[in-house]
């Protein structure tokens, strides 16, 4: 099969417009798009046994290319759904190592910060469990950054980017409260929030959107 | 004892300049994430109370936050609770975010240097704490400057930050 591929990603809009004005043909740079999707998943897999030219010449960025490869669009298809089942695997693990930490605060003693502080509450480890479990259920359970019980008996969780942005969650007996900070944006506080699935679906929406 | 006497005849304003110094113990792994960041715990007040007890380091000095640190350790009797510093922050700092008083305690055995920040919420048992509050605790904790005294076997700061500390200006 003979394709013709831009090797060079530093095409600027222009560019890539001059290439399918001199084409006349939309399809065409529909198969541009599509072979630089697949050609980074041959690359990633190994698979790729192609023999190519480098462009010397931006103003003229077509090359031939001979790219025969035994890779077929069904592989692509599996690979993605194997992500999703990793997805689901990784946040079994980390709603099972949540749990775990969660009730090791149950067991901490009586002033555990030398200041008199109580153990964490049943009712807001519940509250907590019952938080990751709805999390880890949906499939939108990402690893906090911190994880730590509160001297009052509730528990925190923060979650948190690269760019500092984050979102910083306490969970009690009877109602959770949460603030989330982004870029550039005033922090936004939400109180008295009841633990109901569409809170907590807001709530997993926003912490996925950090990531 | 000399250092006790000389802080105790030490002539301390009752209004806190915002150029002022203010020294929160912290203790790890208690106050610190896996990745060495301080948490927010650090800030928040104890149960039942709005205020989180700091010092006023320009009336006071390190070795004596120092042995409070490591007093405050023995008296905890938890494993998590290591002496491990102090987080600094200017008064200004915190008084973008929260109030900060003088609140010396008398007594020759006392702390005239200590203050106290107040966030005006009280910690209940159960109930979660406004979301407000939670971000004053985090973002103190963020733009706090951390400095570790590795040295646990002398009462004394021991630690090369020690001119750095003394000499950090606003």
């Amino acid at each position: 099969m003979k394709y013709q591929i831009i090797e060079d990603y530093s095409y600027s809009a222009e560019d890539i417009n001059d290439i399918v004005i001199k084409n006349e043909n939309y399809d065409y740079f529909k198969n541009i798009c599509h072979i630089l999707m697949v050609g980074s998943t041959i690359i990633s897999t190994s698979e790729v046994n192609a023999e190519n030219n480098n462009i010397k010449n931006k103003s003229n960025p077509i090359i031939e290319v001979i790219a025969d490869t035994t890779f077929k669009i069904e592989d692509y298809e599996q690979n993605v759904f194997s992500l999703e089942d990793y997805k689901f695997y990784n946040s079994e693990l980390v709603s099972k190592d949540l749990t775990e930490r969660i009730l090791s605060f149950k067991s901490l003693q009586e002033s555990w910060d030398g200041f008199g502080a109580i153990p964490l509450e049943i009712r807001s480890a519940t509250n907590a469990i019952n938080f990751i479990n709805f999390l880890s259920q949906s499939n939108t359970l990402i690893n906090p950054t911190d994880v730590f019980p509160n001297p009052h008996g509730t528990i925190s969780m923060i979650w948190e980017n690269l760019h500092k942005e984050r979102l910083s969650l306490e969970i009690g007996n009877n109602s959770l409260s949460y603030y989330s900070i982004l870029n550039g944006i005033e922090p936004e506080f939400f109180n008295n929030v009841e633990l109901k699935e569409n809170n907590i679906e807001n709530i997993a929406r926003k912490i996925n959107s950090l990531f | 004892m000399l250092e006790k006497l000389i802080l105790y005849f030490k002539k301390i304003p009752n209004v806190i300049n915002d150029r002022e110094k203010i020294v929160n113990i912290v203790f790890s792994p208690l106050n610190f994430r896996a990745n060495g960041e301080l948490k927010g715990n650090a800030y928040k007040g104890k149960r039942g109370s709005d205020d989180l007890s700091v010092n006023r380091l320009d009336y006071t000095t390190l070795h004596f936050c120092k042995r409070q640190g490591l007093k405050l350790e023995e008296q905890s009797k938890i494993k998590d609770k290591n002496f491990f510093g102090i987080a600094l922050l200017f008064a200004l700092e915190i008084r973008k975010l929260a109030k900060i008083i003088s609140s010396p305690i008398k007594g020759f055995n006392g702390n005239r240097a200590h203050a106290e920040i107040k966030t005006g919420f009280i910690l209940k048992e159960g109930e979660v704490a406004p979301a407000e509050y939670n971000y004053i605790a985090d973002e103190l904790a963020k733009q706090s400057r951390i400095f570790k005294d590795e040295n646990v076997k002398s009462k004394k700061w021991k630690a090369k930050n020690f001119n750095e500390i003394i000499n950090l200006k606003l």
